[in-house]
């Protein structure tokens, strides 16, 4: 017997913004490679509830010395429902395979498409729920690193419209697939709320991207030289850059730069928060057009 | 994706010392790249923004393909192997 457990009710309405946390029945070992083993966390229930803990304490901001507060927003934190489900019953197979471990590092990498169909089979209350962003929590032995593939939008979903740079884009209340994270038991950190960030936000629609890295123009991520001191126009409101990527500096051969932080001692959420300079990563927050980009976004959703 | 933790890094230079630093950047690069491409759409290349034509693109690596080439230039030699090699 599955053990579907709502943690959190969230809002008394249709559909309220969902997080849903699994345990991984099965892993693909190496993902995209058709072979399917057992998730060691199948073994392990206090790992998992305890990966579940962690997790829902660092989103809503309740690890001791968590600086970034963005769910616990009080327009937010009420209005979130939580799910977790653990079936030991699940088997082994590629519908129960939430996780593939990567041939080419210690990544895990969520199946999103087995998430989706995988949770379709659960219901809380005698109901099936939507999701938005899902975590598979896997205890494999060898790849302990987190990854998230972003939101894929439902095409044509209604949602609040909003501007970036000029250009007219949606916070759409559903989605086709979920924002989906793979994660270790071994979780820690401020890692759970930095794969969020990543999973609510879309491939059409502003996508938040890795800052630790050269990346690829995104909401959060510009690229070009010199640096200008505005970042960017969102919904109205300009956005300035991050001139010096706080204590880190921009390596001489990167092309990319960030907007400005909330607080500029430390990294942004984003970006590497293990080389906060002190050695907390917890210490870290957002830059400023993040935090508000995904505050409205989970917003949006609420209003479905 | 979670970024790598300094004892991880160390650990990769203290395993591999030939892989080269920038190598290690690039690979890192990669594999944060490859989750910001919708994976239900065909992949395109590293960096399509600049492709300019079809047949640049079809000549270019895909980020899959770099990736397991830079996965076997940096992790294939260990220390163990490199003094074996001496």
């Amino acid at each position: 017997m599955a053990e579907v457990v709502l943690r959190l009710a969230g809002a008394a309405k249709t559909d309220p913004f969902t997080i849903c946390l699994i345990a991984n029945p099965a892993l693909e070992a190496p993902w995209n490679s058709g072979t399917f083993v057992a998730d060691p966390i199948m073994a392990n229930k206090a790992a998992f509830y305890g990966a579940v803990q962690y997790i829902e304490d660092c989103l809503f901001g309740r690890v001791a010395g968590t600086k970034e507060q963005l769910l616990s927003n009080p327009a937010i934190a009420p209005n979130v429902r939580v799910i977790s489900i653990w079936d030991a019953a699940a088997g082994i197979s590629s519908a129960s395979a939430l996780v593939g471990q990567d041939g080419v590092s210690d990544i895990l990498v969520a199946r999103r498409n087995a998430i989706q169909a995988f949770v379709a089979n659960y219901q809380v209350n005698g109901a099936s729920f939507f999701v938005d962003i899902a975590y598979a929590i896997s205890s494999s032995l060898t790849h302990t690193r987190a990854s998230a593939w972003f939101t894929s939008d439902a095409p044509g979903s209604p949602g609040v419209p909003f501007t970036l740079d000029g250009g007219a884009f949606t916070h759409c209340y559903y989605n086709d697939i979920p924002g989906t994270i793979a994660i270790h038991s071994s979780v820690s950190d401020i890692t759970p709320l930095h794969e969020f960030q990543h999973a609510i936000s879309s491939y059409t629609n502003g996508s938040i991207t890795d800052l630790y890295v050269d990346s690829s123009p995104a909401l959060n991520c510009k690229r070009g030289r010199p640096i200008p001191s505005n970042f960017c126009v969102y919904a109205g409101s300009t956005y300035l850059s991050d001139l010096t990527r706080d204590s880190l500096g921009y390596p001489p051969a990167w092309k990319s730069y960030h907007c400005t932080l909330i607080d500029l001692r430390y990294p942004a959420v984003m970006d590497d928060y293990y080389k906060a300079s002190t050695g907390n990563p917890l210490d870290c927050q957002n830059d400023t057009v993040t935090r508000e980009f995904v505050t409205d976004k989970i917003l949006a959703k609420m209003a479905r | 994706m979670q970024p790598l933790k300094p004892e991880e890094r160390d650990a990769i230079s203290k395993d591999h010392p030939l892989a080269a630093p920038e190598d290690l950047d690039r690979y890192e690069q990669l594999l944060s790249m490859r989750f910001t491409q919708d994976p239900d759409r065909p992949q395109t290349a590293p960096d399509s923004r600049q492709v300019k034509s079809a047949q640049e693109s079809q000549s270019r690596p895909t980020i899959e393909e770099e990736l397991q080439e830079l996965h076997s230039r940096i992790f294939r030699t260990t220390l163990s192997s490199s003094a074996a090699k001496k």
